[in-house]
């Protein structure tokens, strides 16, 4: 594999090929070489049909050590040339693999089956433990199983019986398997995985008390508490004047604002607000006027730095990752898929008050949720209906307004949640 | 500089026709891609080396589908420049400068 052959066994070669003499191969080749160079220094690039393409690249100055007196020295920025294969030769020399595909393993970390359930597009429902509306009622049931799961593989090594108690798992039995084989081997117990089991029991517990505590106002919307559904904590405030919910000057111009269902949110008595996940305490700033009568919010223009996403954006920007689709929604006419922003492209972001998020501003995380929703829909993407109901969650009478804008199907499921 | 401004200042300077250029460039190309196929590198003098490498099989994060995948494996074209290209060319000022 490591073989090489000479200039000039390669100039033979091309000869044979090409019918010409030698000496004409070797100065084609030299010919080449030339305008290489000089295509490098004129443009930055050469390319070369077929093969690849060669390019300059700046090398900043970086800091470096002399290797052999360990002395710090500075490596000044220079041009590297660089080449790029193109397909035809990436495919040639790959021939032999053609056919192996990336295989997903079946070790993935926890997430991975709460995810198959609940559509894999979706971090913003998933990931965000601490949330409230984050874990759909799918992947909540599915972690418990996940959780039983876990509590058994974890207490295996104490009781070797673990492994009969639980069949019809067979991962999870070959986990098991391995365990009691290493205990079996060892002689003895390991103590490491008494430590680790503990620790995990403890998150669990943990996880649970605080999905718990989040839930209290599963028992005030009537919702059956069995089912463990972190609703959200939707509360009531019914004696509240009503929350201006006319839409801001954010920029923006929305069709979903100018629906006459408006009128039917303005002289709603309920106003219902929604809590906030980064806000600790409910009752200060739910509803908090000062919130909602000073509903423009400021905009400012940011590049996205390469790397960022619209959820990194939105944690940073706005204090809350699972806000994100109103950066979507204030720049869907820039954005073409959300999953996928370009570097150095400038985006709408809103400055807003963490500590004070009114009515405003969850109406228009729902509408991004809702765009979201459009757009999976458009692509034919069953999980969009996840999108439509976290609309509802962070703005529920949302829902009523978009009667012509979603199937009927999705909105039902929206609302019985 | 673009293939077909290449192709243009080759023939130009060889004092052949565009499209016999273009035909010797094929076979060039080919086997320069025959080669590396081959597992055989090759050097050519001031321009650099070529060859190939197998890059193993490596387990892989997927963040976004949140899933560890196992990625095969494959060769991979090297290349490093000749020192005297890579000298000539490297203080010019470039546009991502």
């Amino acid at each position: 594999m490591s073989d090489k052959i000479t200039f000039k066994n390669l100039v033979e070669r091309i000869s044979d090929r090409t019918e010409k003499d030698r000496p004409f191969t070797d100065q084609f080749l030299r010919e080449l070489t030339q305008l290489v160079e000089s295509g490098l220094k004129e443009d930055g690039s050469v390319s070369i049909s077929g093969f690849g393409k060669f390019e300059l690249r700046w090398m900043k100055e970086r800091n470096g050590v002399n290797p052999r007196t360990g002395e710090p020295i500075t490596i000044p920025g220079q041009n590297k040339v660089v080449f790029k294969p193109y397909k035809p030769l990436r495919k040639h020399v790959n021939r032999t693999y053609a056919r192996m595909e990336p295989e997903v393993l079946d070790e993935g970390p926890k997430a991975d089956e709460s995810d198959t359930q609940t559509g894999e597009q979706e971090p913003v429902l998933q990931t965000h433990e601490t949330d409230p509306f984050g874990i759909p009622l799918q992947s909540e049931k599915q972690s418990d199983e996940d959780l039983g799961n876990l509590l058994i593989e974890r207490e295996s090594p104490i009781s070797e019986e673990a492994d009969s108690d639980e069949t019809g798992k067979p991962l999870k039995a070959v986990t098991d398997k391995r365990l009691v084989d290493e205990v079996q081997k060892n002689g003895s117990f390991n103590w490491s995985y008494l430590a680790a089991s503990l620790l995990v029991l403890l998150m669990i517990v943990a996880l649970f008390y605080y999905v718990n505590r989040d839930e209290p106002s599963d028992l005030l919307t009537g919702n059956n508490a069995t089912e463990a559904v972190p609703a959200p904590p939707v509360i009531e405030q019914n004696d509240l004047p009503a929350v201006d919910s006319e839409p801001t000057t954010t920029a923006e111009t929305d069709e979903l604002a100018a629906d006459p269902e408006d009128a039917v949110a303005d002289t709603d008595e309920l106003v219902r607000e929604v809590d906030i996940p980064t806000v600790d305490d409910n009752a200060e700033h739910i509803g908090s006027p000062g919130a909602a009568d000073s509903p423009d919010v400021e905009m400012t223009e940011q590049q996205v730095d390469p790397g960022a996403t619209l959820w990194s954006i939105a944690d940073q920007a706005l204090g809350d990752p699972l806000m994100w689709p109103w950066i979507y929604h204030l720049n869907i006419d820039r954005i073409d898929n959300p999953n996928m922003i370009q570097a150095g492209a400038d985006l709408t972001v809103p400055v807003i008050d963490e500590d004070s998020l009114g009515d405003e501003e969850m109406r228009q995380v729902a509408y991004g949720y809702v765009d979201l929703y459009h757009w999976y829909r458009d692509r034919g993407d069953e999980e969009a209906r996840y999108f439509l109901w976290a609309a509802g969650s962070f703005y529920p009478d949302l829902l009523h307004e978009l009667d012509d804008q979603a199937a009927s199907a999705d909105l039902q499921f929206a609302r019985s949640r | 500089m673009t293939y077909n401004e290449l192709i243009d200042r080759m023939s130009e300077e060889l004092g052949l026709s565009k499209a016999e250029t273009r035909r010797l460039m094929k076979d060039v190309v080919g086997e320069f891609t025959d080669q590396l196929g081959e597992g055989t590198g090759f050097s050519i003098p001031d321009l650099g080396t070529f060859k190939t490498r197998i890059k193993e099989v490596q387990k892989i994060y997927n963040p976004h589908h949140k899933k560890y995948m196992m990625v095969p494996p494959k060769q991979i074209v090297e290349y490093s420049p000749a020192k005297n290209m890579k000298e000539k060319l490297k203080y010019i000022a470039t546009g991502d400068e």
